[in-house]
């Protein structure tokens, strides 16, 4: 079992790893690596100086150098998430029969495009500092994500109803063909990327218009159903968060 | 600190050659290996910059790996010498018999 000194430095070196764009096979192999080196060290009563040197940031920067940047992967992987960002935007609006192109929604890709910079740095450069103090780090992601999606959620409902610079508004058949290529896009990024995230997202976000088109009108309305669907996922997300926290209390 | 750095920035282009001549003693690994180095003196490098120098080599097909359980906790990666690996060793011994001759002789001049 490793320190948490120890296990702080391997997530804050894979992250450092990953921004500068180091292919995933050659993180994967030296943090395993390290990690075993690290458990017998250990063991031996060295400490994770002994290993990395006194200046960790320093030791973190000459493996990345001495490490190539994935260019064949970064030129398929930026331009790849970019596209499921434009997805993501394209969904929602095809998914509710609305999808159109005017100028807000050209202008607004700049701020999302932003909030996804403020969210990733958070993911990559806040949160592995704060490995050691659990209940910090998730009081700051919970803000931070809060946040971002609050943003995006007020950026939606400003951006629906702006139909005066519309340059083009699909029909309903071509709402149906955006929609599959985004789910297209979504399901080659999760295959590309070899994680779920991008559908769970996706299925997440479509939660709201689908329910929006089943539930009738007048208990979509209704407060006390309102309050019944807050309450059900208040309570769901507090026992997400209480799983989580007994699942690492066994772990430690 | 000088005189690490300074021996750090020496040690840079030798130690694959170190590291090759000490993976063809037999099959090892990453640990085992970095305390092989320190026993033969190598004291001012971080244990841990051997990790990738020896994914450049796997990669560079001078060495091959394994991956075995090990009693004393994860799965150990084992390395060893691939044909291509002798040969690159054979060259830098003849590469550092050269250098020594060079610079024992620069030194010598120098003491004299």
């Amino acid at each position: 079992m490793l320190s948490a000194k120890s296990e702080q430095f391997l997530i804050e070196l894979r992250m450092y790893l990953v921004q500068r764009g180091r292919s995933d096979e050659d993180i994967q192999g030296i943090v395993d690596e390290l990690e075993s080196h690290l458990i017998e060290s250990e063991k031996n009563g060295k400490s994770v100086e002994s290993i990395v040197g006194k200046d960790p940031k320093q030791y973190m920067k000459s493996i990345g150098a001495s490490l190539p940047v994935a260019t064949k992967e970064l030129m398929v992987l930026i331009p790849a998430t970019l596209l499921v960002i434009l997805a993501y935007l394209a969904y929602i609006p095809a998914l509710s029969g609305d999808f159109k192109l005017s100028q807000t929604v050209l202008w607004g890709i700049i701020p999302v495009i932003l909030s996804l910079a403020v969210y990733s740095s958070l993911i990559f450069k806040v949160l592995p500092k704060l490995h050691a103090k659990p209940v910090k780090q998730g009081i700051i992601a919970v803000a931070v994500s809060t946040g971002v999606i609050g943003f995006w959620v007020a950026f939606y409902l400003w951006m629906v109803p702006e139909t005066a610079s519309a340059y083009f508004t699909a029909t309903t058949g071509q709402n149906y063909v955006i929609l599959a290529i985004c789910l297209a896009i979504f399901i080659a990024y999760a295959l590309y990327t070899k994680s779920w995230i991008t559908i769970i997202v996706a299925a997440l976000m479509s939660a709201g218009p689908l329910a929006e088109n089943w539930i009738p009108q007048e208990v979509n309305e209704d407060p006390a159903y309102i309050a019944l669907a807050i309450g059900g996922f208040v309570l769901i997300g507090i026992a997400i968060v209480w799983f989580l926290m007994s699942k690492r209390h066994k772990t430690a | 600190m000088h005189i690490v750095a300074d021996s750090t920035q020496m040690l840079k282009g030798i130690l694959d050659g170190c590291i090759l001549s000490i993976i063809e003693e037999g099959e090892i690994y990453g640990y085992e290996l970095a305390e092989k180095l320190q026993s033969y003196g190598f004291q001012s490098f971080s244990e841990g910059s051997i990790y990738p120098l020896l994914l450049r080599m796997q990669k560079e097909g001078l060495v091959s790996s394994v991956q075995r359980k090990s009693t004393a906790g994860p799965k150990r990666k084992y390395y060893s010498l691939t044909e291509a690996g002798q040969v690159e060793l054979e060259q830098f011994l003849g590469r550092w018999a050269e250098l020594k001759q060079s610079v024992d002789a620069v030194i010598t001049k120098g003491g004299q």
